[in-house]
């Protein structure tokens, strides 16, 4: 199978000389298409940073990403935004919709910054805000919608210029336990259906179930990698 | 997104507006006392001026000698010439007191410069002995004038036979009178007069003519209409604190909206960093957002600018007399529209380095 994601002694520290924080120690992670990835660990242990490197948010310190055979890490950095662009859609903690446009402008905007034409973004979107069960509330503004609407909504942006991957940082942290369980449900079945790579961070063991592997993090270092039962029933070691 | 804060919209758009008004009335103001100023000139019909060389502006000073009348009556492609005097004259009031008026005086056979813009009397009646039309504006200042009035100017009874309406220059308003009672009042030098006008013949270029008089005559400064009144304009503008006034209240004005417009869009980034932030995340180049926030400013440039023209509109029609008339023509007001755009956009410069800055990686924090 396939490569989504390789990071080889990839790691990253924030800030220089006594203020030097590594948050992430030399990692290597190989993370194959199609594979659906729940990143967890206590807070504090890398797991934003390791997703931030993965999703061209950031450029790791030392070591190399490859993203679907292309080195990422080694682009410049006026290059990040359009890669990102390209290949990751983002679910972020909040929903981080834009409050004053609609719930179907929200899902079209990345496929704007694109340069697609109005109406075909708008028709993407729409369609997309159906496949996650939106179709009625097009026209909802943020502040309209409930909380597990909303990241509903941001799942439609993330997906709707049809990336590879698709990265979420805790998505169900503000959520109740079954509009979490939900939205991450919806997350696993689109990426699926679509054809996505999914990347989740999460603390939520409720919803351990969902994944087909786990990797556990902690001081910045991979401390535990297994397969799930959802993987086709082999449990254990990935690595 | 920055616009969708009614609060913000409206701080911004109140800065464009003041800017505009308090830059639109200024300047108004300001081309208004121009255009009076270089009104005589502008409005008397000649093509061509003939002066004293010390002359800078349309005033009383220096005479020259009326050999430069004759000669150039005599000069190819000048189908008329007529004098002018012109000179300051203290008029008596009948409660005591007195005012300033400068005098014109025209060659009543073809009443070039003379007075225009009658609204009462009859130009013809100032051929009658120690007759004058003055200023329907100063009427009163010149202790109640009507027509049939008498008056004493430099000691001379003259009678009131007609009023002009708007002739108000930055200065003593002009009275008019004939060429003989001028003389007499002004007590000008025989073979004296202030000015010579000159109209070309048809198809000849001013230019070309006003070359070819001054190579004719001595002692004299030719030059056409256009360049009087230029000459007029840097006067005021350079020797006079005039220009200098009106234009730093001008560029307060605008200061004040560049700071307000500045500081209220920088707040709106502010306010919405975690948009500016998600926007980047999700692979918005900085130009993506410059092209947003720089388009934002100038739509509000340009409706703040609209609403500021419409009440300066509003203030240059309610203050309109002959006093105080805001002379604001179209290129004037395209160059405020200009100018607001300009504003918005350097305003938008902050902000903009704000949002240059953003790190993408901050929508991850909670
Ligand atoms: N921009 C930054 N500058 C300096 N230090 C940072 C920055 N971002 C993260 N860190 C530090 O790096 C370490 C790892 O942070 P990271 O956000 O990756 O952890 P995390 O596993 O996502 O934690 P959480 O569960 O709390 O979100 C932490 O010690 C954090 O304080
Ligand atoms: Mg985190």
């Amino acid at each position: 199978m396939a490569n989504a994601v390789q990071a080889i002694g990839a790691s990253k520290t924030y800030g220089e000389g006594r203020i030097a924080v590594q948050a992430l120690k030399p990692t290597d992670l190989t993370i194959p298409l199609g594979q659906i990835c729940f990143l967890v660990g206590p807070s504090g242990s890398g797991k934003t940073t390791l997703l931030s490197l993965i999703g061209c948010v950031l450029r790791p310190t030392a070591g190399r990403v490859v993203l679907f055979g292309d080195a990422v890490s080694e682009r410049r950095e006026r290059d990040l935004p359009d890669l990102r662009l390209a290949l990751v859609g983002f679910v972020f903690q909040g929903h981080n919709l834009i409050a004053s446009l609609s719930a179907l402008d929200n899902v079209a905007l990345p496929l704007r910054l694109t340069g697609t034409p109005s109406l075909e973004a708008r028709q993407r979107a729409a369609h997309l805000l159906d496949a996650v069960g939106l179709g009625k509330e097009l026209a909802r503004k943020p502040a309209a919608l409930s909380g597990g609407q909303k990241q509903r909504v941001a799942i439609a942006r993330a997906l709707v210029g049809t990336p590879p991957l698709l990265l979420a940082d805790e998505p169900t942290a503000s959520l109740d336990a079954a509009a979490g369980r939900h939205v991450v449900e919806l997350m696993v079945e689109l990426s699926r259906k679509m054809r996505v790579t999914p990347i989740i961070v999460t603390h939520d063991n409720r919803i351990f179930d969902l994944a087909e592997r786990i990797v556990q993090l902690e001081d910045g270092r991979i401390v535990a990698d297994s397969l799930t039962a959802a993987a086709g029933g082999a449990v254990g070691s990935a690595t | 997104m920055l616009l969708h804060d009614r609060l913000k919209l409206a701080g911004i758009l109140v800065g464009v507006v003041f800017a505009t008004v308090l830059a639109g009335q200024q300047a108004g103001t300001f081309l208004g006392l121009l255009r009076k100023n270089t009104m005589f000139v502008a409005n008397a019909g000649a093509d061509i001026w003939i002066m004293p060389p010390s002359t800078r502006q349309f005033q009383a000073g220096d005479t020259i000698s009326d050999a430069a009348l004759t000669r150039a009556r005599a000069v190819a492609g000048v189908a008329w010439a007529a004098p002018l005097w012109l000179g300051g004259a203290t008029i008596k009031l009948p409660q005591g007191g007195a005012e300033q008026v400068q005098l014109v005086g025209i060659d009543m056979s073809r009443r070039a410069g003379g007075p225009w813009n009658l609204v009462g009397g009859d130009v013809s009646k100032l051929a009658l002995p120690d007759a004058m039309v003055f200023e329907d504006a100063e009427r009163e200042r010149l202790g109640g004038l009507n027509i049939g009035s008498l008056r004493e100017i430099n000691g001379h009874r003259v009678r009131v036979v007609g009023f002009t309406w708007g002739l108000l220059p930055f200065g003593p308003s002009y009275a008019f009178a004939s060429e003989r009672l001028a003389r007499e009042v002004l007590k000008v030098e025989q073979h004296r007069l202030s000015y010579v006008m000159v109209g070309a013949s048809a198809g000849v270029a001013p230019d070309a003519l006003a070359k070819r008089l001054q190579r004719q005559l001595a002692n004299v400064k030719v030059i056409t209409r256009e360049s009087f009144i230029r000459n007029t304009v840097s006067y005021v503008l350079l020797r006079t604190p005039i220009g200098v006034t009106f234009g730093s209240s001008a560029l307060f004005g605008l200061l004040v909206g560049l700071v307000i417009v500045g500081l209220t869009m920088f707040s709106a980034v502010v306010d919405n960093v975690r948009e500016f932030g998600t926007l980047k995340a999700i692979g918005a180049r900085n130009g993506d957002l410059a092209l947003l926030l720089v388009g934002q400013a100038i739509a509000v440039a340009l409706v703040g600018a609209l609403i500021g023209l419409a009440i300066v509109g509003r203030i240059a029609t309610a203050v309109r007399s002959p006093k105080l008339a805001l002379d604001l023509p179209w290129p004037v007001l395209a160059t405020l529209v200009v100018v607001m755009i300009l504003l918005c956009v350097v305003a938008s410069l902050l902000a903009l380095s704000r949002v240059r800055r953003l790190e993408p990686g901050l929508v991850f924090r909670g």
